[in-house]
């Protein structure tokens, strides 16, 4: 009987098994395209990030949060402007490496921080609760690249904690906190001895049902691709200045990863704090100017890497906040919101259809595109079968056009 | 030949109750124990030395900071260290092992409850009551402030029922998924747990809320709450199976036959449910001590640090290991999801082994305050017999021919002479990863 | 190779000549060898950057001993003092301190720190005068040390390093020099010169600037420093004098508000633990952040800065921080257990944390004003993040304190639950504006002290304020321990988690720090800049 533990166990031995038998390569030739999904953590104000600047009804519902106008970034030929602090982004925007989705969320909008982040992690709006057998998205995707030879094809950089996004059917995707988690600590006298000892490869101990074996397995791939990514590292030299805190830390960590032509082609980073309830505009403003710091450098460092190109990056949140201010100068948990997708390849500017807001959902804002449509436009952009990773059950929903077709 | 796998295990010369099977007793029903305990196991035979795993006297305090509430606003790092804690120094390590295993099985996680305190009392709850009978244990869990946060019972209202705490409980805690139960059932579950609910923090009925109508559940018909409903659901004998099951895969072996749990199962229903005393025949049986149960899990990651310190018989930082093993991937208080973690082989990943290799490293080295310190350990002698010494200590005097061909490789090297670096060669053998 | 002269070193050092810092050689420079109070500090090794000299180790010894004599402290803490003397010395295989001084120093010994020319990798060095001492002794203390420390040992000095030839090379540059008056002038006596003064890493960090960013800028070019260490019945006395100085180096020095000159400091309030006055702008380190800190933190603070000023509704730098004579000064109030009827138990004695500072203008209004507006929005903004996260949050309510004064408060609700009051909940934010100062408290009666201390000091005829140059901080080490006891409880417990030690054996380390900080009397620390150099001290009283 197979239960869902000893599925997932045996789940688990495929990469490490695959390991073994494949050579571990460097990127599949010109397969080097990558994605860095950025999470805001809380629900950003997508209303206050992409402002409709002329939109009446969005000034009237904040009188004290439309303060934001000012010095607001206005995006040429339309009738929005970005927030004060994303001064790089609009630098890119305007350079024609960004682009914005109006309107993206899901139908009906669940509007729990946990339920709504395991949808977007899921792509699965239908999802009725995480459960252990869940895998996200960009897990699903990572099972494909790991098919195409990847060693180690995506990452959940800056945490301990692997988001549900990354969880796949077949590949166990590492959390990578700094680089140090990464390394073989040793001295170095005994650093030869230790290495044969614990990745000795082994012809007795082929029989993968042994359990012994399973463990060699593993410890073999983890002593070759930490190799690798030493290897990989060391020539990387930064081009950009990060911020020391967590966030720019783990921007960095990114970079060097993607730069150092490691392999790695899906990574995660999480930026919290955006459940803005109260006073929100100081707070909205510091956390988006992080922001606006962490992917300005990482666009910098991968522009003069030449990495622009063959990376896309993309900024979402679990949901947008309510239309109407509170009472205590914040907003509360909405349903749809603006996402931003950057990187050299993307069509610039905006995307989608502008959500009305005459036509609210019990005070939210619709969603005018769905979520997987811009899923689907990133699996597209790196070569990765968006079927299999959505899991349609009434076809792909439509594409969005985020990227010339290639 | 006895074909109850349940049968007492009897010492034979051909099957003694060697450092093998004392280390094996240890692992399993203990987070290890010093080299000086597992030789007294030895000579004392499996019966006495699980009674000192399992004994305490009535009225005994637990421990020291029993009635010092665990409320620091530091994001759980004191509450995990807490629970190593006492899985470093409590003498009653069955039911510390039993706990570990309740947290998985009942995975609450701090991530969503919030609150310290009432994560912490949950914990506490597992102590209290991991070894007594299921049916109190399950009651007192639906009654759990944490749990009832958890699956949302607090806002299961009559006329608007919600659901999840009743389908975790058939499907999660006390029947398995599809085990003789219907969508009907946990509906009318739902009803039953209506209004039980968490007040200051307590938790309280409210009978207003509570839908004290007819309900239809598990084939029984009544006016049920929910105690009504954890009697019916605890005695079903899908339940029975469901708790073999678990205590199976957990103490024996993580594919359990299905003899094997037709026989604890039976065990279990004679014994009226109590956990203890079904664990007390378990843990003295041939299956537990059957080369099938021998090393065929892989250590969790809290296994993994309280063990190895535990087996070195020394002591370390409860706040350093906690943080370890969250490092590996278990994180105590928060389990990532309901179903907790994914066990076995799923612990296993490049990065993960990675972090093992190097705490064993940095453990040898004597970091994480361990004291005494590993390398003042071993005893003198040649690197051979220090060799010998480290795998008597970690790995049962016992280890497989291609373990003992790169030992031997390593022992011809001058890194041999280098005690830490001789003890994080054994800690790198592939049997260290087994529980 | 420069000449080498560590005897005349010694000598000048013995006998107090004022000259000797400890400079870098300057290999051409004339010496008089005949004179040691001429004697210019280029006798030192090249390459010195660090040293320590004293005469008599067992005087030295037996000072320290005196030292931990005070009269209640714990046998165990004797003992346990006497181990750590013995563990400072386990290269020597395990002699006791005592009489490693008795053998090792009966004469001038010196233990130095060299970078020689060309490395990196420090060389530290010990020469002794061997006059009469033990030599049987000495004979078997060498045995102990390791094999790869070279020494050099006849019948009149004895040098160790950890290079033969650098060791010979000490030993036959020393030249005999007179003795000076054995007993007098300080224990200790040292130099840390200013090539390894300007060896410390800049700080960028804003508190790293804050702090230190001034004590570094007269690191950089300084001549060296000098201390003394001295031990009286009173207590020990550590003073340095620093051939450099903060002042007039641009941003750095902008940030001592009062440079050189003295200051007044605010009363202290009853049963303060602590205080701490650094002579230092806040307002200065925010508005010249783009010049003083990395392009990161600078941005960080200002996205900080942007919230304050939004809470507050006007400038915080401007506004507030302008309006107010800085620098803040700490207090450090303990907190008294009081019988809070109703309530349960408070699981953690905090004590108060208060800030006073003198308004310039006291009659000014606005500023007052901003800052009440700021403390009541980041009550509300606080509050209503606790609430969602559930936990216990406060409410803003008006009190009157001392002189009918009124305070702000941030009281934390009620709290209900199964356990004692959470951590949090013994805080209470207060903000008052009275006597020409603000005050800003962790605690309610934190601010009502004191608003007492200033309203005692405002009508007392004639009072003369306290002033100070440059940073004060004190600390009562008694009422320390005082305090801490009274959480012994959550100390023990996280020294068991952080270390995995038995909790018996906690609670007797706990006792045993407890014993030895109520032995201690006031510990007082000066950093006083001047014109040319910046003056040192540091002073702990014994307990009698």
């Amino acid at each position: 009987m197979t239960t869902r533990r000893t599925f997932l166990g045996s789940a688990a031995a495929v990469p490490a098994a695959a390991a073994l038998r494949l050579p571990l390569r460097w990127l599949p030739d010109g397969d080097d395209r990558a994605l860095v999904v950025v999470e805001l953590e809380g629900g950003n104000d997508g209303l206050n990030t992409l402002i409709p600047l002329e939109d009446e009804r969005w000034a009237k519902a904040r009188p004290s949060l439309a303060g934001v106008r000012r010095g607001a970034r206005r995006l040429p030929g339309s009738d929005f402007a970005l927030h004060a602090s994303l001064e790089r982004l609009s630098a890119r925007f305007e350079r024609g490496h960004a682009a914005a989705v109006h309107g993206v969320g899901y139908t009906p909008p669940d509007r729990s921080h946990f339920k709504s982040r395991d949808i977007w992690h899921t792509a699965d709006p239908d999802l009725e609760r995480a459960s252990t057998s869940s895998t996200g998205w960009l897990g699903r995707a990572a099972d494909q690249l790991a098919r195409q030879g990847a060693a180690v094809p995506g990452l959940a950089v800056g945490s301990l904690r692997v988001p549900l996004a990354l969880r796949g059917h077949e590949v166990v995707v590492p959390a990578l906190a700094s680089l140090e988690d990464y390394v073989l600590h040793v001295s170095a006298t005994s650093e030869r001895p230790l290495r044969a000892l614990a990745g000795s490869d082994d012809p007795s101990v082929a029989g993968l049902e042994d359990l012994n074996a399973f463990v060699d397995s593993v410890a073999q791939s983890a002593l070759s691709s930490e190799q690798q990514l030493r290897d990989a590292l060391a020539r990387y030299r930064p081009h950009a200045e990060f911020d020391g805190d967590a966030f720019g830390r783990a921007m960095q960590l990114a970079s060097r990863v993607l730069v150092s032509g490691f392999g790695t082609r899906l990574i995660h980073v999480s930026l919290g704090g955006f459940d803005t309830h109260a006073n929100q505009a100081p707070t909205h403003a510091a956390l988006l100017a992080q922001l606006d710091r962490g992917l300005g450098a990482l666009l910098d460092d991968l522009e003069a890497h030449r990495k622009l190109d063959s990376t896309a990056i993309l900024v979402h949140s679990e949901f947008g906040r309510r239309v109407a201010e509170n009472g205590s100068h914040g907003t509360d948990h909405g349903a749809a919101a603006p996402v931003f997708v950057a990187g050299g390849a993307v069509r610039a500017g905006l995307h989608g259809e502008v959500p009305n807001l005459d036509d609210l959902d019990d005070g939210d804002v619709r969603a005018t595109t769905d979520f997987r449509s811009v899923y689907a436009d990133l699996l597209g952009f790196l070569g990765v079968e968006a079927d299999a990773v959505l899991r349609p059950t009434e076809g792909l929903p439509e594409r969005i056009g985020l990227f010339a077709t290639r | 030949m006895n074909r109850d796998p349940l049968a007492p295990f009897e010492p034979t010369p051909r099957e003694p109750f060697d450092l093998a099977r004392s280390g094996h007793l240890f692992r399993r029903a203990g987070f290890g124990g010093s080299l000086a305990d597992r030789e007294r196991a030895v000579r004392e035979g499996p019966a006495k030395t699980l009674e000192r795993l399992t004994g305490r006297g009535p009225g005994e305090r637990v421990d020291e900071f029993e009635d010092l509430p665990i409320v620091k606003d530091d994001g759980g790092a004191s509450l995990r260290a807490y629970r190593i804690w006492r899985m470093l120094a409590g003498r009653h390590r069955l039911q510390e092992r039993m706990s570990h295993l309740l947290h998985d099985w009942f995975a609450t996680s701090l991530v969503k409850v919030g609150q310290l305190g009432a994560m912490s009392r949950q914990l506490r709850l597992f102590d209290q009551l991991g070894l007594g009978r299921f049916d109190e244990l399950l009651l007192a869990l639906c009654q759990d402030p944490a749990m009832i946060r958890w699956l949302d019972n607090d806002s299961n209202v009559a006329g608007r029922p919600n659901e999840n705490l009743a389908r975790e409980l058939f499907e999660l805690f006390a029947l398995g998924r599809g085990q003789g139960y219907t969508e009907h059932d946990i509906q009318e579950a739902a009803r039953a747990l209506t209004g039980w609910t968490v007040k200051d923090q307590r938790f309280r009925v409210e009978h207003r809320r509570h839908d004290d109508g007819t309900k239809q559940i598990l084939g029984a018909r009544g006016a049920f709450d929910g105690e009504d409903l954890v009697r019916i659901t605890a005695e079903r004998p899908e339940s029975a199976r469901f708790v073999a099951r678990k205590l199976l895969a957990f103490f024996v072996h993580p594919e359990p036959a299905d003899d094997e749990i037709e026989a604890l199962a039976a065990r279990y229903r004679a014994f009226g449910r109590d956990l203890g005393a079904t664990l007390r025949v378990l843990l003295t049986s041939r299956l537990f001590f059957s080369e099938r149960a021998y090393r065929s899990r892989i250590k969790d990651p809290v296994d993994l640090v309280v063990g190895t310190v535990r087996n070195l018989g020394a002591t370390a930082s409860p706040m350093d290991l906690g943080s370890e093993a969250l490092g590996m991937g278990l994180g105590i208080g928060e389990p990532p999801s309901v179903e907790g973690w994914a066990q076995e082989r799923a612990w296993l990943t490049s990065a993960t082994w990675l972090r093992r290799a190097n705490f064993a490293g940095r453990l040898a080295q004597g970091a994480f305050h361990c004291d005494p310190a590993p390398r003042a350990v071993l005893d003198g002698g040649t690197p051979t017999e220090r060799a010998e010494h480290a795998v008597a200590l970690l790995l049962d005097s016992r280890i497989g021919e291609p373990s003992r061909a790169r030992l031997d490789a390593f022992l011809r090297t001058p890194a041999a002479h280098d005690d830490a670096a001789l003890l994080h060669a054994v800690m790198l053998l592939p049997e260290a990863q087994l529980l | 190779m420069p000449t080498i002269r560590p005897a005349l070193a010694l000598a000048c050092l013995l006998l107090g000549d004022p000259g000797a810092t400890g400079q870098t050689p300057a290999p051409d420079q004339e010496r008089n060898p005949a004179s040691p109070t001429s004697a210019r500090p280029t006798d030192l090794p090249a390459g010195t950057v660090a040293w320590i000299a004293w005469h008599d180790g067992a005087r030295v010894v037996d000072a320290l001993e005196a030292l931990t004599t005070a009269p209640d402290l714990p046998a165990r803490v004797r003992l346990a003092l006497g181990l750590a003397r013995a563990a400072a010395v386990g290269a020597t295989g395990g002699m006791r301190l005592e009489e490693l001084a008795h053998t090792l120093s009966p004469g001038r010994a010196m233990l130095g720190l060299t970078i020689p020319p060309g490395s990196d990798r420090p060389r530290p060095f010990l020469i002794a005068e061997q006059d009469g001492g033990d030599r049987e002794g000495l004979d078997k203390l060498l045995d102990r040390l390791p094999s790869d420390v070279a020494r050099v040992h006849d019948d009149r000095y004895l040098v160790i390093s950890d290079d033969m030839a650098f060791a010979n090379q000490l030993r036959s540059d020393i030249l005999p020099t007179p003795k000076d008056e054995a007993g007098d002038g300080p224990l200790l006596r040292g130099a840390i010169t200013a090539a390894a003064l300007q060896r410390t890493p800049p700080q960028r960090e804003p508190g790293g600037v804050f702090f230190l960013g001034p004590l570094q800028a007269a690191f950089a070019d300084a001549a060296g420093l000098d201390f003394t260490l001295d031990l009286g019945a009173e207590g020990i006395r550590l003073a340095a004098t620093l051939h450099g100085t903060p002042l007039g180096r641009g941003a750095l020095s902008a940030l001592l508000p009062h440079a050189d000159q003295p200051r007044v400091v605010p009363p202290r309030p009853e049963g303060t633990l602590a205080s701490l006055s650094l002579d230092r702008s806040l307002a200065h380190l925010l508005r010249a952040r783009d010049d003083l800190l990395r392009a990161g933190e600078a941005a960080q603070l200002g996205g900080g800065l942007t919230i304050a000023d939004a809470l507050s509704g006007g400038s915080f730098v401007e506004g507030i921080l302008a309006a107010l004579d800085e620098p803040f000064t700490l207090f450090v109030v303990a907190h008294e257990p009081q019988d809070n009827g109703a309530l349960e138990p408070r699981l953690f004695d905090l004590p108060g944390f208060v800030l006073v500072a003198p308004l310039r203008d006291p009659e000014d209004q606005r500023a007052p004003e901003l800052m009440q507006r700021a403390f009541g929005n980041l009550m509300l903004a606080d509050g209503a993040r606790r609430r969602q996260q559930e936990l216990p949050s406060f409410v803003t309510r008006k009190l009157r304190g001392p002189g009918d004064v009124e305070m702000l408060v941030g009281e934390p609700i009620d709290w209900r639950g199964p356990e004692p009051w959470p951590v949090e909940t013994t805080i209470s934010p207060t903000l008052s504006v009275a006597f020409g100062h603000v005050v800003l408290a962790s605690t309610v009666e934190g601010t009502r002290r004191a608003l007492q201390a200033l309203c005692d000091a405002a009508s007392e005829p004639g009072h003369r304020a306290d002033t100070v140059v440059g940073d004060h901080a004190e600390l009562d080490p008694a009422a320390l321990a005082a305090m801490l006891e009274r959480n012994a409880d959550l100390l023990v417990f996280d020294e068991v988690m952080k270390k995995g030690l038995a909790p018996a054996k906690a609670r007797r380390n706990l006792d045993d720090l407890f014993g030895v900080l109520r032995g201690l009397g006031p510990l007082h620390i000066a950093v006083e800049p001047g014109p040319t150099t910046t003056r040192m001290v540091l002073e702990l009283e014994v307990a009698r």
